[in-house]
């Protein structure tokens, strides 16, 4: 493949941030950012999910304002209060969510945009401006359809058209192949090359190393919000990138790393998933034919950037989500047609990626949501009504016994800090004693202790026979904890590694994307 | 069934249709914008009565149209301080505003309207369109009607085509389908959100005007007798489109009509039933028929 | 100091339904002394209609019922995040089927008649609420707009029923026949219009409490309420905890039907409610969705009715309009107090959130008061994938406040 973002001019600096700094509750989301764009270049920003991409994109385009900071278009200080600020200024923005009308047509939709912008245009012209823009840039998008009814590449396309119809200088897109299939993904980086062959600035956040390499001209790499780098893409590589991005992770605690356990891989797998396939809604499948086992007493890592297809395929196997074909066999026992009830009844724990949303009733209290996956068993009721004194022992126990900082059994459950209300989840799910453990981010914005603590948790349960599968975007994680790794990316398994000999530098090329050597 | 039946059904069917289709324009203009308006009926209501008082005070039926219109914007504003500035349930603040119409309207029915002198006003005289309204069969129902009739229908059109046609429109349909991405694009959503519904609410007094100043010259107690429920669900019906809500209207108006001129047809279907009509196939449509259009993804969400 | 301010906000979202009812009743005054009429005397007259004698109380009782028990039944619908804004309806067709068991029904003899009467008027409100029940449950529409039409489906329905083959002979208004005494809701004070209907309210406050807070069948009801996706990944069956939480509200709107057709008026006829059904979903507000609340803000919509057919008959004449007048407002009001509060909460929220970045948090978390959940929320493939997206934090917590 060629590289399409190659000798192209690099002028002065059109737009440029200088110790740009944003703070949220709890987090500093850009620490003291400095970044440059030039006419004509495609700007890479690159990071892992959570690295302050997004918030610092977002303050260039007026969403938020920064605390501290400057910045200047072609040397002018400016505040950019808005969107409308923003598009006054030239900049374009072209967010990872679409932000069309789907019950509009692309005519309409134009239209809204432009109305928006503050530079409407006769509803007649509006056909002919689409054509010209289409043609000049390859976009190939029909007026008179529906948004809703396109194809997502489509609506992506719409999205394009609707930035460049206000004619920017600066145009940013945020993550915009992580929806598009490989053919898309390619087809949108030709066009981003002729819109910098057009003397655009183009800033394109991505985690994509490989995409980055091709497109780019230059490189900055942001890591927990604060910026670690800006290369010339001509002069690095995929192998400083993923460094770059993931951080030196050579200090891995040698301790955590597991004793390679009684040979797992001979035992019958406890869990194993064949050929699972689950095809997308107009857009990419989400999982493109997924094999896998893992034996009883063995933790198995699912690696991958965010939207790999690790949390679907945890859904599948819990009942959470369908899937197109394939099978899941839990004690080799096929799963197809079971409730979700019927495979926690099977032995199978749930520890879902969104605690709060998926995992948790905020509003129960945390006894209450210790019972509520015991309905109907008669450990919480008898003859369906509460046995509430029992259910009160057991929450006591189950709160001791997982060191859950909670006043009482009554609290409830949205007043827990993060850490807790895992614990509780954990507590929940592991209080049935399940064969197979299926845990998706299960430290994800956790502290040290409660990292900790639901680490140990995992490895006693696999001392004790249990089947884990671990999904995490966190390779520190799945190093210290797991016994094999698997790569995914794009909805496949792209690579396995044992933990005792895999690299996050290996690992890390893996998930951007990179096929293995 | 004689053709000068089939004539006077259609006459009563149109006229009955005017009132309906004020209110009814006005909620698909609201629905779109994500707003919706339970109180549609207490706020026809309030315009029956307001146009009646204005009438009386001021001498002069079209004065009595902008009261109804006053009125109707006074609840519809009601409606928006609590849901769009308290975004309170808009569910509950309807049914709550159809209670309050109805109780304010009764207690100025006494106190305001009590004499029966007050309480009577000329109606609008039919405008009669040479040549047209001899027809034979429709001439008289399409074109030999009062002016407020004309305008009701005359609004469809004008109503689809800002919809359909005007950045206004296309604003007002992004923001209840898609308030944040409308936002995104610049669209000041709270702003639209308001005129939608003001709009609604002046249509809607206007409904309810057209039902007392055109037709019955007078206010009764509960004079709608839930004609804003039925435009709401004409508004369904229609699928949030002004010619399917025009659609809606003229079938339930001829229902409607056709159980006050039951006799004349010989017919015995309890008036009840048509009377149900109009809810029954609204519940069916939604219910059985797979849908082409759907209500907008933001409607009665709060932004 | 987190405390006490936590204390105050407890302390005001209590006192919010007070405040908007005294709030209503001085506009209403204001709006009775506009219009000629001496607020005072009104007040006075509808309190001693109301509360002044063992009669006053026993009307107010007796209109609280009918008002109380479709309450119950929103309040149970509102706790699985559903808007049973039909009652009105499942109220008429409960009538409908006890008016149909105490008069063309087996001969039973009391309280055996009276009891099937009201056991089949909560059985038809139940199917007549499990409509929109099942509509949503299993293809996706709306319970709002379902539930609302088929009030007036109801009630046309009833209107034929009682104009037409169920009208009693030389009647003069539609009206059926007196039923039977079997099957009779019989007087409880005598001297007083109470009767037994008031011990089916009492019972069915009881049994709501009940149902919710010690059953399990309730516990799923919350916690879908609470949380309906999680709840399905937890394995409750969302479409069954529909489908029953309105079939449940629905029964009790039916029961306050029957008891109203076997209690206050003896048969069915046309007009039977004057609103309750929909004033109940003022009282379920106004009562903050707590069996008792529910049963507070019914006596003061009971008493508000009893004083308001007071003032009717009283020298001033005040229309007696001014009762719904006083109603609504109170319920705006409350909404309004509502909006307030949740802004002064988010307020306090976000202060605190702020206090926690900036002191740093002890090493090992301690309880509830370090409350963050750390940098970033989990975020997943369906949800707004890159959490520090601020733009779409910010979007998501608008969402996430919708009704």
């Amino acid at each position: 493949m060629s590289r399409v973002g190659s000798g192209r001019p690099h002028g002065p600096a059109l737009i440029a941030l200088e110790g740009v700094t944003k703070a949220y509750p709890g987090v500093l989301a850009c620490d003291s950012v400095d970044l440059d764009l030039r006419a004509g270049e495609v700007h890479a920003l690159l990071g892992e999910n959570g690295a302050g991409k997004s918030t610092l994109v977002g303050l260039l385009f007026g969403l938020q304002q920064p605390d501290s900071g400057r910045i200047r278009v072609e040397g002018a200080e400016v505040r950019v209060r808005g969107p409308r600020d923003a598009a006054a200024l030239g900049i374009g923005f072209v967010q990872q969510h679409f932000s069309s009308i789907p019950t509009l047509t692309v005519g309409e939709n134009l239209a809204l945009a432009l109305q928006g912008a503050g530079r409407p245009i006769p509803r007649r012209t509006v056909p002919a401006r689409i054509q010209e823009l289409s043609a000049r840039y390859g976009l190939g998008v029909e007026p008179h359809r529906p948004v809703g009814q396109l194809s997502v590449s489509g609506q992506q396309r719409v999205e394009l058209l609707k930035a460049l119809a206000v004619e920017p200088r600066v145009l940013i897109l945020d993550e915009p192949s992580s929806l598009l299939g490989p053919q898309e993904a390619e087809e949108l980086l030709e066009i981003l090359g002729r819109m910098a062959g057009d003397g655009l600035a183009i800033l394109l956040i991505s985690h994509k190393l490989e995409e980055v390499l091709r497109v780019s001209d230059r490189v900055t790499v942001l890591r927990r919000g604060r910026k670690v780098a800006t290369v010339e893409t001509a002069s690095t590589s995929e192998h400083e990138l993923g460094r770059l991005m993931v951080g030196d992770l050579a200090t891995v605690q040698e301790a955590g790393r597991p004793a390679a356990a009684a040979s797992p891989s001979d035992a019958p797998p406890r869990l194993s998933i064949e050929d699972l396939t689950v095809a997308g809604d107009r857009k990419a499948d989400v999982l493109r034919g997924v094999s896998l086992s893992v034996s009883a007493g063995e933790i198995v890592g699912l690696a991958g950037l965010e939207g790999s297809g690790q949390v679907e395929l945890i859904e599948v196997v819990a009942g959470v989500r369908t899937a197109t074909s394939g099978r899941v066999l839990s004690g080799g026992v096929p799963m197809a047609g079971r409730s979700i009830r019927e495979r926690q009844q099977a032995g199978i724990a749930h520890i879902p990626a969104d605690r709060r949303n998926d995992g948790l009733v905020g509003g129960l209290s945390v006894s209450e949501n210790l019972s509520l996956t015991e309905l109907g068993g008669g450990k919480c009721t008898h003859f369906g009504l509460l046995r509430k004194r029992e259910m009160t022992r057991r929450a006591q126990e189950l709160i001791a016994r997982y060191d859950i900082r909670v006043g009482g059994p009554a609290a409830l459950v949205s007043t827990l800090s993060g850490g807790n209300q895992q614990k509780v989840v954990l507590a929940r799910e592991l209080s049935r004693d399940p064969e197979v453990i299926l845990c998706a981010y299960p430290t994800w914005g956790l502290d040290f202790a409660a990292t900790s603590a639901v680490h140990a948790e995992l490895r006693r349960r696999r001392a004790e026979g249990a089947a884990v599968l671990v999904a995490s975007v966190d390779l520190d994680e799945l190093l210290a904890i797991c016994d094999r790794i698997l790569v995914m990316q794009g909805g496949r398994i792209v690579g396995e590694v044992s933990s005792s000999n895999a690299t996050a530098e290996g690992i890390g090329r893996l998930m951007g994307g990179v096929e293995a050597a | 069934m004689t053709s000068s039946s089939i004539s006077l059904l259609l006459v009563a069917a149109i006229s009955l249709a005017a009132p309906l289709l004020y209110a009814a324009l006005g909620e698909t203009i609201s629905e779109n914008a994500g707003v919706i308006n339970i109180q549609l009926e207490g706020m026809m209501l309030v315009g029956a009565f307001t146009g009646v008082y204005g009438a009386h005070v001021f001498h002069s039926t079209w004065l009595g149209f902008l009261c109804a219109v006053a009125g109707g914007v006074a609840l519809a504003a009601v409606h928006g301080v609590a849901c769009l500035v308290f975004r309170a349930n808009q569910i509950v603040s309807g049914v709550v505003l159809n209670i309050l119409a109805l109780g304010a309207t009764s207690y100025g029915l006494v106190v305001l309207l009590g004499s029966s002198a007050g309480n009577s006003v000329p109606t609008l005289a039919r405008v009669r369109i040479p040549l047209l309204s001899s027809i034979p069969v429709i001439g008289p129902a399409l074109f030999d009607q009062n002016v407020m009739v004309y305008v009701a229908f005359l609004l469809v059109p004008v109503v689809w085509w800002v919809l359909r046609r005007t950045g206004f429109g296309l604003a007002l349909q992004a923001v209840g389908e898609r308030p944040q991405a409308a936002s995104s694009l610049g669209v000041a959503v709270a702003r639209m959100r308001w005129l939608a519904l003001l709009i609604c609410g002046a249509l809607a007094g206007l409904g309810g005007g057209q039902l007392t100043l055109a037709g019955l010259g007078a206010f009764t107690q509960n004079v709608t007798a839930g004609r804003g429920f039925i435009a709401l669900a004409a508004v369904v019906f229609g699928g949030w489109r002004p010619w399917g809500v025009l659609g809606a209207i003229l079938l339930f108006s001829t229902a409607d009509a056709f159980q006050i001129r039951a006799q004349a047809f010989g017919a015995h279907i309890p008036y009840q039933f048509l009377a149900m009509l109009p809810y029954l196939v609204t519940i069916l449509a939604l219910a059985v028929l797979v849908r082409r259009r759907r209500a907008p993804s933001a409607l009665g969400v709060n932004v | 100091m987190i405390n006490r301010q936590r204390l105050r906000l407890q302390g005001v979202s209590l006192a919010i339904p007070v405040l908007s009812v005294f709030l209503a009743l001085a506009v209403a005054a204001a709006l009775l002394r506009a219009s000629g009429s001496n607020p005072i005397a009104a007040y006075q007259d509808m309190i001693s209609s109301a509360v002044g004698s063992p009669f006053a109380l026993g009307t107010t009782l007796v209109k609280a019922v009918p008002r109380l028990l479709p309450a119950l039944g929103i309040a149970i619908a509102l706790r699985a995040g559903l808007w049973n804004i039909g009652a009105e309806g499942q109220l008429y067709i409960g009538a409908l089927a006890a008016a149909g068991v105490a008069l063309y029904g087996p001969a039973l003899s009391f309280p055996f008649g009276a009891a099937l009467a009201l056991v089949a008027a909560m059985a038809a409100g139940a199917l007549w609420g499990a409509i929109p029940g099942v509509l949503r449950a299993f293809r996706g529409i709306n319970e709002v707009i379902i539930s609302l039409m088929l009030v007036y489906v109801a009630i046309q329905l009833v209107n034929y029923i009682v104009e037409g083959p169920w009208l009693a002979p030389h009647s003069t208004f539609p009206a059926t026949s007196i039923v039977a005494n079997a099957f009779r809701l019989p007087i409880l004070v005598p001297g007083t219009l109470v009767n037994a209907g008031l011990i089916v309210a009492l019972v069915a406050v009881v049994v709501t409490w009940f149902l919710i807070s010690r059953t399990s069948w309730g516990l799923r009801v919350r916690s879908v309420g609470a949380n309906e996706r999680g709840s399905r990944v937890l394995g409750v069956r969302v479409s069954g905890v529909v489908v029953s939480a309105m079939a449940v509200s629905g029964a009790l709107a039916g029961l306050a039907g029957g008891v109203e057709v076997l209690g206050t008026r003896g048969r069915l006829l046309e007009g039977l409610s004057s609103n309750y059904g929909f004033e109940a979903i003022a009282i379920a507000l106004l009562g903050r969705l707590n069996p008792l609340g529910i049963v507070a803000a019914s006596l003061l919509f009971g008493a508000l009715d009893a004083g308001g057919a007071g003032l009717q008959t009283a020298a001033q004449g005040t229309p007696a309009a001014i009762v719904p007048i006083v109603e609504a407002l109170a319920v705006v009001f409350l909404l309004i107090g509502l909006g307030i509060f949740e802004r002064m909460r988010a307020r306090q929220l976000a202060a605190d959130a702020l206090r926690r970045s900036v002191v740093p948090a002890p090493a090992d978390e301690s309880a509830a008061e370090s409350g963050t959940t750390g940098p970033r929320p989990p975020a997943t493939g369906r949800r707004h994938p890159d959490a520090d997206d601020a733009t779409t934090a910010l979007l998501t917590a608008r969402k996430a406040e919708g009704p």
